[in-house]
């Protein structure tokens, strides 16, 4: 079981890293700014498809030694896990090496050869584009809370018959194995958790509308509608997590009050169903939708342009990875290199964030 | 409808954006009513300081072409394409007569600033889908 899930971990970090250059957008490679004119460059395709080539073969190489060697040794379940743990870090390691040699070299080429001289650079707004923007509404991530908060009331209420000690983990067939003694904030400590997830999520949905849209000027109607239709999808996966986090927790919460509700069964079910849900839907996610919604098909095609290109942002993103931009009231902005969002640690509002998302982690652990 | 700056200009920007709007409204792509984004919006899709977008709305409210309706939104003017008033002619004479003074010294006859007036006029109303 061990091996089998940090295999599929292993494969799937390995994979998303590995084809990451194909699901980013041509304007942006390794993390730096190309202009129009240069993005069928030879040599950034070339280093694009070695980048790719060369993850694939030493990541599977990796996974293939680590599944032998567990199928040879029979380890014990503490040293796959560890060895799993320390291969994650290692995969990560390799692609980030990866991408910091060609982000160093891509940036020295570009400096070399003024890519983009004689170009007038050009930053283009949509008008309507907040119109057009069709995310959740807040609301919907506020029922859940709502939810969660009247079964954090409801565990409060029953205090008297809740058992001493009180589950505060479980197994993935759903018997808790760890405990602590039941207090008022012992009891609230799985609600408060949860309550931390789905603020989370709401947090990423408000910022979500309020993030600066990116159209390419060289692409404008193509670029629209793909930013439209991927934050579209970036609420829903939101949501959805909401959702699914809601209940499987939701359900714990009430077998802590009602242990006759407990059933392995449905636990094991609900686990696998979460995870092949979240899985599921992030592979579409990436795939399907790709970065910027890269993937997305555009029935419009817009007219060619020439001689003006996008605004070179390298210096709002430190290493190609971290967006600091002072100026910019966007809280969360398309990541550059990866799939989804990062933070604008320009704004004060991130620091913020980041403070309260820490402070309450630290509570929770200074409870159990 | 899509606006498109040009840091390096020797342009303003907050005077592009509001130049463009009213070019928008000219050209009928912008209709009295309309909604423009909120400051923070318009600055972040910029990734620019609000005070520039502020700058741009506020420049376009003192000549009506705008309204902004605090917490509702930024619209439109109802009157924004509207018979000049006294005011209105007075400020665009006091506008054009530099660029007039300049095309004098570049020794443009009457007939061409009155060619070079159709030819601007024509190009932004051809502009309307």
């Amino acid at each position: 079981m061990t091996i089998s899930i940090f295999s599929a971990l292993l494969i799937l970090t390995n994979t998303i890293q590995a084809i990451l250059p194909k699901i980013l957008k041509s304007s942006e490679a390794f993390g730096v700014f190309i202009p129009d004119t240069h993005i069928n460059d030879g040599r950034i395709v070339r280093m694009k498809k070695a980048y790719t080539q060369m993850l694939l073969i030493v990541g599977n190489a990796i996974i293939g030694g680590y599944l032998f060697w567990s199928l040879l040794t029979n380890p014990m379940e503490e040293h796959t896990v560890y060895v799993g743990l320390a291969l994650l870090f290692i995969v990560l390691f390799i692609s980030m090496g990866l991408y910091a040699r060609n982000h160093v070299t891509l940036i020295k080429l570009k400096k070399k050869e003024h890519w983009g001289a004689g170009q007038k650079e050009r930053k283009v707004v949509d008008l309507q584009f907040r119109e057009q923007l069709k995310l959740l509404p807040n609301i919907y991530f506020i029922m859940p809370i709502l939810i969660n908060i009247g079964l954090w009331i409801y565990g409060l209420s029953q205090y008297d018959s809740l058992p001493n000690p009180i589950p505060t983990h479980w197994g993935p067939n759903g018997e808790a194995d760890a405990f602590a003694e039941k207090s008022w904030l012992s009891v609230s400590a799985l609600p408060f958790m949860v309550l931390i997830i789905q603020s989370m999520l709401l947090f990423f949905n408000s910022a979500m509308r309020q993030s600066g849209a990116k159209i390419q000027v060289r692409n404008k109607k193509r670029s629209r509608q793909q930013q439209l239709a991927f934050r579209k999808y970036s609420s829903w996966l939101l949501f959805l997590v909401l959702i699914t986090v809601t209940m499987l927790m939701g359900y714990l919460q009430l077998t802590i009050i009602h242990a006759d509700l407990m059933s392995s069964s449905i636990m094991m079910f609900a686990t696998l169903a979460f995870v092949l849900i979240i899985l599921a839907s992030v592979m579409f996610y990436t795939v399907k939708i790709g970065q910027s919604g890269t993937r997305i098909e555009v029935e419009h095609q817009d007219v060619e342009t020439d001689g003006v290109i996008d605004v070179d942002d390298d210096r709002h993103w430190k290493f190609g990875l971290i967006y600091v931009n002072r100026e910019d009231p966007s809280l969360m902005v398309e990541k550059r290199f990866g799939v989804g969002w990062t933070l604008n640690f320009g704004h004060a509002g991130s620091w913020i964030f980041l403070a309260l998302l820490l402070g309450s982690i630290v509570l929770v652990s200074l409870i159990l | 409808m899509f606006i498109e700056i040009e840091a390096d200009s020797s342009v303003p920007i907050y005077l592009q954006l509001a130049q463009q709007i009213i070019e928008g409204v000219a050209k009928g792509e912008l209709k009295p009513g309309d909604s423009l984004p909120s400051v923070r919006a318009f600055a972040a899709d910029l990734g620019m300081n609000m005070h520039t977008v502020n700058k741009a709305y506020h420049f376009l409210e003192e000549k009506e072409f705008i309204q902004i309706v605090p917490k509702k939104g930024v619209f439109i003017h109802e009157k924004s394409i509207r018979p000049a008033n006294g005011n209105d002619l007075d400020r665009l004479k006091k506008e054009l007569r530099p660029l007039i003074g300049e095309a004098l010294c570049l020794k443009l006859s009457t007939e061409e600033l009155n060619e070079l007036l159709t030819e601007i006029v024509r190009d932004i109303k051809g502009g309307t889908r």
